[in-house]
C-alpha cells in the first residue's frame, strides 16, 4: 500500500487550504468576533500535513516513487510538475512541518496580543505550502516558481506590521533582493531549456554528465542558477535582506533563519551538477560561501540586537553549506542543514520568549537572566552546543564530515567560522544570562505554556538529533571523531567559546568591549555599510536612470510631439491646456470627416433604397 | 467654584488647559457630546473589567503555578459569585447603589452566548474568540510588573526575605505530591518567585480593577439618571471614588484546596491608592511597552527610549487609527468595549465616519478621550491630597497649585500625545 | 454566427437611447453585454481546436468597386480577444459611477466600443477593418473629453491626433499593399503579397508598424498615452488600456507578421530592439512617477513590448506567448486601472507621496489593497498569476531567436517588481494619516468587479492551459507561414543585396 505516498501531492495542498480559510478571519470580514480560529484551522491543517507526510515516509523509505502531472502545455513546451517521493524529500518535508507546527503553537503565545491572525497565519500557511512544494518537486522550473512564491511570501510577513516604517522598507528591500536573485535564477532557467531539453533534476543530471558544454556558456548559465541560492541564503552581497527582515514577527523570524532560508541551498544541492560543469561558477560559489561565512561570523559578533546576531550567523552558517556542497559533499550538506534547522530554531525560540516579556533587542540591556529563566536558558546552551561543532550534539556531525573534506585553506575557514560562532554565542549567553540584573531584565518570569512547550519539545529534538542520525543510519562513521580536522573543529569551538566566556561571562572587563581600532568594529556593526554600498550603486543608478529617462520622456519626446503639433497646426498656440473653441474645431472636423467617410461606404444600401 | 484666577495667565502651550484645571475642570472639553461619550465608554469598559478583576484574581488565587494553564481563561461559577466590595448588599462601601455584587448580567449574558447568540459549550465560545479577550488584562498587569519606579512599596516588598518565605511555603503546597515540578524548584526556586510575583501583580490589578467596575456602573447610572450635567461632575466623582477607595488593602491570598496562604497579607498595609491606582495609571495610560506594529526594536535604529520611565506609549500617547492592525494590542480592548456598547454610543456611532465599520477605531478615541478624563481626576487628586485648595486666597498656593498643573501637563508636550487631538469634536 | 457579437451591442446602444429612463441605462447595457460575453464565450465552446485558420466566416458582398466586403471571421488570435473585451465592457460599466453625469450617453458609447472593437477583431477585410478601427475613436474621444479628469481637453485632443494618424498610416498601407500587388479586392484572403518587391514591402510594413505602433503604443510613438489614460476616467482607462491598445499589437501580428512574414524576418531584429526599449523604458518612467495612475499607465508601456519582442522572434512559442500575453496584460491591466480608479475616488489623490496605509482593515480599504497587492505582483510575473504563465512563454519562446534582448526583459520584469513594490508600500503599508483618514467605506458593490478579475487571474495562472489552448493551432499556422517561404525569400534577399 503507498496510498499516502501517492497523494503527497496533497501536503502543500493542505497548506494552501489552509491560506483560504486562515483568511476568512480577517478582521475587515469578522467584525464581531475576534481572529484566533485562523491560528487554530491552520494549526489543524498543518497537523494534518505532517501527519500525512509521516505516513508517507513510511512507506518510500525503502522504495522512493516519482510521478509527474502535465501543468502547461504551450507548442514545443511542456512544462510538468515533476514529483518525487523519496526518504530525503519527504524527510525533508517532515522536518519543515515539524518546524512549522511548532512555530504555529509558539507564535499562539508571541502573537497573543496581536490582531492580526488572520495574516499571519495565512502567510504562514503560504511558506508551508510553498517549502513543501520545493521539497517534493523534481524540477528545477517548479523551484524556481516556488522561491518566487516564497519571496513573495517574504515580502507580506515581513511586511507584516506593515505599520511601523521600518517593517515597510525592510520588507521592500526583502523581496527585491530575493527577486533580484529569483530573476537572474529565471534567466538560467529559461537558457538551459533550450540547452538540456529539460528541467528534470534527474534528467538534468545525466544531461551534465554526458554534456560538451562551451565553457563561457556554462560559466554563464551557472553563475546565472547560482544567483537564486545567493539571495535566497543571504549570501554577500545580498545578506542585507535578511538583517532588515529581524523586522518581523519573531515566528516568522524562526521559520525564515531556520528553514526558509536554508531552501535556496537545498536548490543549490539539486543544481550542483549543473553547477558542476563550470570550474569558475564552482569557484565562485566556494569563494562566495567561504567570505560570507567568514565576514557574517565577524559581523555577527559585532551586533548588539539580538536577533540580527543570529541573522548574520544565519548567513555564515548557509556560507558553510555553499562551501560544502561546492566541495561535493552534498549529503554532509544536507545533514548540517537539517542539525542546523533544529539548533537555530531552538535559539531563536529561547531568545524570543526573552524579547516578548523583556521589552528590549538590546543585548547590552539585558543581564542576569539565568536564575529566572531557566527553561529558556537550557534552551539556548542546547541550541547553542547543537549549533556549533560539540560532539555529540546536532552539528557536529555535519561540520566534522565536512571539515574532513576540506582542503587546508578551506579548513581553516570552517575552523575560523566555528570559532567565531561559538565566541558569538558564548557572547550572547553571557550578556543575557549572566551578569548584573538591569531595569529591563529585574523582572522576567517564564512566558505563557505556548511559548515554553514548543521550545522544550524542540528542546528534546535537540537532544535527541544524535540518536535519531544513528537510527538513521546517518550518522557518519565514527572514526571521524578522531580526525585531525575534527580535532582542531572542536579545539575552535573550545577557543571561540572560551573567549566569549571569559569575556562576557566571567570577567569584569568592562562592557561594552570595543577593539582597538574603532573605525573596524564599526565597520562590522554595520554589516560592512553593505546598506550605504547599495545606495551609492544600485538604488542610485536606478533611481538616476528613471528621473533621467523621465526628464527626457517629459521634455524631450513629449515636448517635441508638442513643438511638431505646433508646426503642423500652425497656429502659434501651444496644445496644452487648449479648451477652447479651436479643439472642439479639430474634434469636428473629424466626427464630420468620419461620418462623411461612413455615408460613402453607405452608399450602395442608400441607393439601394430608390 | 473660581470664576476667575488670580495669577497672570500661563505661558505653558497647554495654557488653556491649565486654566480649565484650576478652575477645577478636567483636560477633556466640557461638553455635553463628550460626556455623553465617556460615560458611554465607561460603561462598556466596566463590563468586561468586571470579568478582568475576577479572572485576575482567580488566576492569582486559584490557578496559581499550573504550569499549562488552558483554562486559566474558564470563571468559574465561585468566582463570577465573588461579592465585589463595592457592590450588593455585603459591600465595605456601596458604590454602586443600585448594582449586585455578583457578575454583570450583560457579562453573564455575554459568556453565555457570544456574539454568536447561541448558548454552546465555553469552549466552543473560547475557540471561536467569541470571548472577553483576557490577554488585554494581561499585558496590563505586566506592563505594572516590568516597570520600575513607579512610586509605592510593593514592588520592593516581592524582593524581600518575607516574601520568599510566603512564596515558599504557598509553592511546596501548591506541587505536593508532584516530584518533577518540586524537583524542578529546588533546582531554580527564582523561576518560581518569579512567576509567584507576576501572580501578585495579577491580585494586585484584579483588586484595582475590582473598585473601578462599580464606580464606572454606578457613573453610567447616574448619567442615565441626569445626575451628571457635565464633564467636571463625572470627574468629580471619580476623584470621589479614589479618596472613597485610596484606603482599601492590596494583598495576594492564594487558595490550595482548602487551605488560604497569605503570599502578601493583608497586614501589610499596602494601600490600594498608592500600590495599585497610581501605577497602574502611571504603567498602562503613560508608559506601557511600543506596539510592535509600530515601532522597531531594532537595537540600532533607536526607536525605544533608552530608560523605562521615557516610555510614552500608553492610551494618553496612542494613535488610535491603526487599532485592529496587527500588532496593536489596545485592538483587544477596544474589541471586548464593543460588545457592551449602550444603545445611546452605539446609535452616535452609527452617525459618523463608517458607522458599524470602523466602530473600533471610533470608540477607541471616545476611549482616549474618557481616559485623559480619568487622568484628571487622578491629577486633581493627587493635587487635594499633595497641595492647596483651587480656591485658596494664598496667591503662594496657587502658583504652587499651578506648576503642579504644568508639571504634569509637561508630560504631554510630546509629539504624541493626543491632548491638542482630544479638545476637537472632530477627531473621532 | 459573428455578426450577433457586432449587432448585439449596437442594438443595445440604441435601446439605451431610446429607453425612457436615464437610470436604467446601466442595466440595459449590462444585459446587452452579459449576452454578448456569453456569445463569444458560447463561440469559444464550439471553435475546432484543430482549425488553424479563420473559423465561423461570414460574407457578403458590399461596394465591389472598392473591394470592400462584410467579411467575418476569427481564428485563435482574435477569439481570445473578443471574450476579453465583452468581459472588459460588463467591468467597465461597474467602474466608478458615483455621482456619474449623463449615464446614458456614457454606457452607449461604451457599447459602441465594444461592437467597434468586435466588428476590427472580426473584420476579413482589410478597408472593412479601417472603419472599425477608426470608428471606435469617436466614442473613445468622447468618453475622454466628457468624463475625463481635469486636462481631458488636452488628453482628448492628443488622443484623437495621434490615433487618426495611427489610423491614416494603416489605411495608406492597406491602400498601398492592396494596390501596389494588384490584389483583387481588400479581401484579407486575397492579399497576394509575394508580386510585392522587397523595397516596397519593406515600406508598407514600416508604416504599419509605426500605425500601428502608435496605438501599442511603442516608445517613441507613446506621448499619447500617459496623458490620456491618466486623465481618462477609469471605466475608459481599462477600456483604453485593457482592449484598445491590443488592436495595436493584434494588427502587427495579423497584418504585419502574417501578411509579410518574409519581410517580418528581416525587421524583426529592429523590432525586439524596439520592443526592449519599450520594455524598459516604460518600466524606468513607471519607477520615476508619483502618481499611481500615471506608474500603471508606464507599466503598460512596458508590458506591451514583451509582446512586440515576442512576436518579432517568431517562433511558435514567442508567437504564441505574445497572445497569450495581451489577455494577460488585459486582464492586469484592467485590474490595476480598476483598483486605482477605487483608490482615487476613495482618497481623493492619487499621490504616492499622501497615500499611505490603505491596508488598515477598519479605516482602510482592505480588500482593495489586498487585491492591489495581488494585481502588482501578477503584473511583475510572480508566477501562480496569469502574468507569470504568459511572460515565462514568451521569454522561453523569444531566447531561441533574441537571447539578449530576453534577458534585457526579464531584467526589466526586476524593474517592474520595484515599482510595484514602490506602489504597494506607499499606498497600502504604512500607518493611517490622522487628519486625511476619514475615507468613505466600500461595499462588496463596489469591488466584485476586481474580486472578478482576480479570480480568473488566479485561475489562469494555476491554469494556464484554459488560456493557451484556444491560440495553439492559429500559432502554428502563423509561425509555419512565417517560416515556410521565409527560408527561401531570404536566400533570395540575400543574394539580390550582393
Amino acid at each position: 500500500m503507498n496510498t499516502f505516498s501517492q497523494t503527497v501531492w496533497l501536503v502543500p495542498i493542505y497548506s494552501l487550504f489552509g491560506v483560504l480559510l486562515a483568511l476568512l478571519w480577517s478582521p475587515s470580514l469578522i467584525r464581531r468576533t475576534g481572529p484566533r480560529p485562523a491560528g487554530y484551522v491552520s494549526l489543524l491543517l498543518t497537523s494534518f500535513a505532517l501527519l500525512h507526510s509521516v505516513l508517507a515516509l513510511k512507506e518510500v523509505w525503502s522504495s522512493p516513487i516519482q510521478f509527474s502531472v502535465n501543468w502547461l502545455h504551450a507548442a514545443n513546451l511542456d512544462i510538468a510538475f515533476d514529483v518525487e517521493a523519496s526518504a530525503t524529500t519527504v524527510g525533508a518535508l517532515v522536518v519543515i512541518l515539524s518546524l512549522n507546527l511548532l512555530t504555529q503553537i509558539y507564535a499562539i503565545a508571541y502573537l497573543e496580543m496581536d490582531w492580526g491572525w488572520a495574516r499571519f497565519y495565512a502567510l504562514i500557511a503560504l511558506f508551508e505550502a510553498g517549502m513543501s512544494a520545493l521539497m517534493l518537486t523534481n524540477s528545477l522550473f517548479f523551484s524556481y516558481v516556488m522561491l518566487e512564491i516564497l519571496t513573495l511570501g517574504t515580502y507580506l510577513l515581513i511586511g507584516f506590521w506593515f505599520n511601523q516604517s521600518l517593517v515597510v522598507t525592510g520588507a521592500r528591500d526583502g523581496f527585491l533582493t530575493k527577486r533580484v536573485g529569483d530573476l537572474i535564477l529565471l534567466m538560467g532557467v529559461v537558457a538551459l531549456y533550450p540547452l538540456a531539453g529539460t528541467w528534470n533534476y534527474d534528467e538534468l543530471t545525466v544531461w551534465a554528465s554526458t554534456v560538451d558544454l562551451d565553457p563561457t556558456v556554462a560559466t554563464l548559465l551557472g553563475l546565472a542558477l547560482l544567483a537564486g541560492p545567493l539571495a535566497k541564503c543571504a549570501q554577500f552581497p545580498l545578506q542585507l535582506w535578511l538583517d532588515e527582515a529581524m523586522e518581523g514577527p519573531m515566528p516568522a523570524t524562526v521559520l525564515r533563519n531556520a528553514v526558509v532560508v536554508s531552501t535556496g541551498a537545498w536548490v543549490l544541492i539539486k543544481m550542483q551538477p549543473i553547477l558542476n560543469l563550470s570550474p569558475v561558477v564552482v569557484n565562485a560559489e566556494i569563494a562566495i560561501g567561504a567570505f560570507t561565512a567568514v565576514s557574517c561570523a565577524a559581523i555577527a559578533l559585532a551586533q548588539i540586537d539580538i536577533k540580527r546576531v543570529f541573522s548574520y550567523a544565519t548567513s555564515s552558517y548557509l556560507g558553510v553549506v555553499f562551501v560544502a556542497v561546492g566541495t561535493g559533499q552534498q549529503d554532509a550538506a544536507l545533514m548540517l542543514l537539517l542539525t542546523y534547522a533544529i539548533a537555530m530554531a531552538l535559539i531563536l525560540m529561547s531568545v524570543g520568549g526573552i524579547i516578548l516579556n523583556n521589552i528590549s533587542q538590546d543585548i547590552t540591556q539585558l543581564g542576569g537572566l539565568w536564575k529566572r529563566r531557566p527553561i529558556s536558558g537550557i534552551c539556548f546552551v542546547v541550541g547553542a552546543l547543537s549549533l556549533v561543532a560539540v560532539p555529540p550534539l546536532g552539528c557536529f556531525w555535519g561540520l566534522a564530515s565536512i571539515a574532513n573534506g576540506l582542503s587546508p585553506l578551506l579548513l581553516a575557514v570552517l575552523l575560523l567560522v566555528n570559532g567565531l560562532t561559538a565566541c558569538s554565542l558564548a557572547r550572547v549567553f553571557g550578556l543575557l544570562f549572566t551578569g548584573p540584573v538591569t531595569d529591563w531584565t529585574r523582572r522576567s518570569p517564564e512566558g505563557l505554556w505556548a511559548l515554553v512547550l514548543p521550545m522544550t519539545i524542540l528542546l528534546g529534538f535537540a537532544l535527541h538529533v544524535p540518536q535519531s542520525l544513528a537510527v538513521l543510519g546517518l550518522l557518519p562513521n565514527l572514526a571521524l571523531v578522531t580526525q585531525p580536522a575534527t580535532l582542531l573543529l572542536m579545539g575552535s569551538t573550545l577557543m571561540g567559546g572560551g573567549v566569549g566566556l571569559f569575556l562576557y561571562a566571567f570577567s569584569t572587563v568592562s562592557k561594552p568591549i570595543r577593539l582597538p581600532i574603532p573605525g573596524v568594529q564599526d565597520f562590522l556593526a554595520y554589516d560592512f555599510y553593505t546598506a550605504q554600498l547599495y545606495k551609492v550603486t544600485v538604488i542610485a543608478i536606478v533611481g538616476f536612470l528613471a528621473k533621467a529617462i523621465n526628464w527626457c520622456d517629459r521634455v524631450l519626446v513629449d515636448g517635441a510631439v508638442n513643438l511638431v503639433g505646433l508646426l503642423t497646426l500652425a497656429s502659434g498656440q501651444s496644445l496644452k491646456y487648449n479648451t477652447n473653441g479651436q479643439m472642439q474645431f479639430y474634434a469636428l472636423s473629424i466626427l464630420l470627416g468620419t461620418i462623411f467617410f461612413g455615408l460613402i461606404l453607405c452608399y450602395p444600401l442608400l441607393s439601394a433604397l430608390h | 467654584m473660581l470664576t476667575t484666577t488670580k495669577l497672570p495667565p500661563s505661558t505653558h502651550r497647554y495654557s488653556e488647559i491649565i486654566h480649565r484645571l484650576e478652575a477645577g475642570g478636567s483636560m477633556l472639553p466640557d461638553t455635553p457630546e463628550n460626556l455623553m461619550q465617556i460615560i458611554g465608554i465607561y460603561k462598556a469598559y466596566a463590563v468586561p473589567m468586571d470579568f478582568y478583576w475576577r479572572d485576575l484574581l482567580y488566576i492569582a488565587e486559584r490557578v496559581f503555578l499550573d504550569p499549562l494553564p488552558f483554562f486559566k481563561y474558564f470563571l468559574p461559577q465561585e468566582y463570577l459569585d465573588l461579592p465585589n466590595h463595592y457592590a450588593g448588599e455585603t459591600a465595605d462601601y456601596r458604590v454602586w447603589q443600585k448594582g449586585e455584587a455578583s457578575a454583570h448580567p450583560e457579562l453573564l449574558e455575554f459568556m453565555d452566548k457570544g456574539e454568536l447568540k447561541q448558548k454552546l459549550p465555553k469552549i466552543f465560545h473560547h475557540l471561536w474568540h467569541d470571548r472577553i479577550n483576557m490577554e488585554f488584562a494581561e499585558a496590563c498587569m505586566r506592563a505594572m510588573l516590568w516597570h520600575q519606579g513607579m512610586g509605592g512599596q510593593f514592588y520592593d516588598y516581592l524582593e524581600s526575605e518575607e516574601y520568599i518565605q510566603n512564596s515558599d511555603r504557598a509553592i511546596k503546597a501548591y506541587f505536593k505530591g508532584n516530584p518533577l515540578m518540586l524537583g524542578l524548584y529546588k533546582l531554580f526556586p527564582e523561576m518560581f518567585y518569579e512567576k509567584v510575583r507576576e501572580l501578585s501583580y495579577y491580585a494586585n490589578l484584579g483588586l484595582f480593577w475590582e473598585v473601578m467596575a462599580p464606580v464606572f456602573f454606578e457613573m453610567s447610572d447616574l448619567y442615565d439618571a441626569g445626575e451628571f450635567k457635565t464633564v467636571p461632575d463625572a470627574m468629580n466623582f471619580l476623584i470621589n471614588g479614589i479618596f472613597i477607595a485610596a484606603g482599601r488593602p492590596i494583598y495576594h491570598h492564594v487558595y490550595i484546596g482548602a487551605e488560604c496562604y497569605e503570599i502578601i497579607p493583608k497586614s501589610k498595609g499596602f494601600m490600594w491608592l498608592y500600590e495599585a491606582a497610581l501605577p497602574y495609571v502611571e504603567a498602562v495610560f503613560y508608559r506601557t511597552a511600543p506596539f510592535r506594529g509600530t515601532k522597531s526594536y531594532n537595537a540600532q535604529a533607536k526607536q525605544v527610549p533608552e530608560e523605562q520611565k521615557d516610555f510614552h506609549y500608553g492610551i494618553l500617547y496612542a494613535d488610535v487609527f491603526p487599532v485592529g492592525t496587527a500588532g496593536i494590542p489596545p485592538t483587544l480592548l477596544m474589541q471586548d468595549m464593543f460588545h457592551f456598547l449602550p444603545p445611546y454610543l452605539l446609535e452616535y456611532y452609527q452617525k459618523y465616519c463608517r458607522g458599524e465599520d470602523d466602530i473600533l477605531i471610533q470608540l477607541g478615541i471616545t476611549f482616549q478621550r474618557s481616559m485623559y478624563n480619568v487622568t484628571s481626576a487622578v491629577i486633581q487628586a493627587l493635587r487635594v491630597a499633595l497641595l492647596y485648595p483651587l480656591d485658596d486666597p494664598n496667591q503662594e498656593h496657587l502658583l504652587k497649585n499651578r506648576q503642579f498643573f504644568e508639571a504634569q501637563l509637561d508630560r504631554f508636550l510630546r509629539p504624541e500625545a493626543r491632548l491638542s487631538d482630544i479638545q476637537s469634536q472632530e477627531y473621532r | 454566427m459573428l455578426t450577433p457579437l457586432l449587432l448585439i451591442p449596437l442594438f443595445g446602444a440604441i435601446a439605451i437611447a431610446l429607453y425612457p429612463k436615464p437610470q436604467a441605462s446601466r442595466t440595459i447595457a449590462t444585459i446587452f453585454s452579459l449576452v454578448t460575453l456569453a456569445w463569444s464565450l458560447y463561440l469559444l465552446s464550439q471553435f475546432d481546436l484543430n482549425i488553424g485558420e479563420i473559423q465561423f466566416t461570414e460574407f457578403h458582398r458590399w461596394i465591389d468597386p472598392l473591394g470592400l466586403n462584410y467579411s467575418l471571421g476569427v481564428d485563435g488570435l482574435s477569439l481570445p480577444l473578443l471574450a476579453l473585451n465583452g468581459l472588459l465592457t460588463i467591468i467597465a460599466l461597474y467602474t466608478n459611477r458615483k455621482d456619474m453625469e449623463r449615464s446614458r450617453l456614457h454606457d452607449s458609447l461604451i457599447l459602441l466600443i465594444n461592437a467597434g472593437i468586435a466588428g476590427a477583431l472580426m473584420s476579413q477585410n482589410l478597408l472593412f477593418f479601417i472603419i472599425f478601427y477608426e470608428l471606435e475613436l469617436i466614442p473613445f474621444y468622447l468618453l475622454i473629453a466628457i468624463w475625463g479628469g481635469e486636462k481631458r481637453g488636452y488628453a482628448s485632443t492628443k488622443f484623437i491626433l495621434y490615433t487618426a494618424v495611427s489610423g491614416l498610416l494603416v489605411l495608406a498601407a492597406f491602400l498601398g499593399i492592396t494596390f501596389l500587388s494588384h490584389s483583387p479586392s481588400f479581401e484579407f484572403s486575397d492579399i497576394a503579397i509575394d508580386n510585392l518587391d522587397l523595397t516596397s514591402q519593406l515600406i508598407l510594413l514600416t508604416a504599419l508598424l509605426i500605425g500601428f505602433g502608435i496605438k501599442i503604443p511603442l516608445v517613441p510613438l507613446h506621448t499619447w498615452m500617459p496623458d490620456t489614460y491618466v486623465e481618462a476616467s477609469p471605466s475608459t482607462t481599462i477600456l483604453l488600456g485593457g482592449i484598445f491598445a491590443k488592436l495595436g499589437t493584434y494588427g502587427l501580428l495579423r497584418f504585419g507578421l502574417q501578411l509579410f512574414p518574409a519581410t517580418w524576418h528581416i525587421i524583426s531584429p529592429s523590432l525586439a530592439i524596439i520592443g526592449t526599449v519599450s520594455v524598459i523604458y516604460g518600466a524606468m518612467n513607471a519607477i520615476a512617477q508619483r502618481d499611481i495612475k500615471r506608474m500603471v499607465a508606464y507599466s503598460s508601456i512596458g508590458h506591451m513590448g514583451y509582446i512586440l519582442v515576442a512576436a518579432a522572434a517568431g517562433t511558435e512559442l514567442s508567437v504564441l506567448g505574445a497572445i497569450a500575453q495581451m489577455i494577460a496584460h488585459g486582464l492586469i491591466l484592467a485590474l490595476l486601472f480598476f483598483l486605482v480608479g477605487i483608490v482615487e475616488q476613495t482618497t481623493g489623490t492619487r499621490d504616492l507621496d499622501v497615500l499611505n496605509g490603505l491596508m488598515n482593515p477598519i479605516r482602510g480599504l482592505p480588500l482593495t489593497s489586498g487585491l492591489l497587492i495581488l494585481a502588482g505582483m501578477a503584473s511583475a510575473g510572480i508566477p501562480g498569476l496569469v502574468g507569470f504563465a504568459a511572460e515565462f512563454v514568451v521569454f522561453q519562446g523569444s531566447f531561441a531567436t533574441f537571447p539578449i534582448p530576453t534577458l534585457l526583459c526579464i531584467f526589466s520584469s526586476g524593474l517592474t517588481a520595484v515599482y510595484f513594490v514602490i506602489l504597494i508600500n506607499r499606498t497600502c503599508f504604512g500607518k493611517l494619516d490622522n487628519v486625511r483618514a476619514y475615507y468613505t467605506r466600500l461595499t462588496i458593490n463596489d469591488q466584485w468587479p476586481a474580486l472578478v478579475l482576480t479570480a480568473i487571474v488566479l485561475f489562469l495562472g494555476v491554469q494556464p492551459n484554459w488560456l493557451l489552448r484556444w491560440m495553439e493551432p492559429t500559432t502554428t499556422t502563423l509561425v509555419s507561414e512565417l517560416h515556410a517561404p521565409a527560408i527561401v525569400q531570404i536566400a533570395e534577399i540575400d543574394n539580390s543585396y550582393r
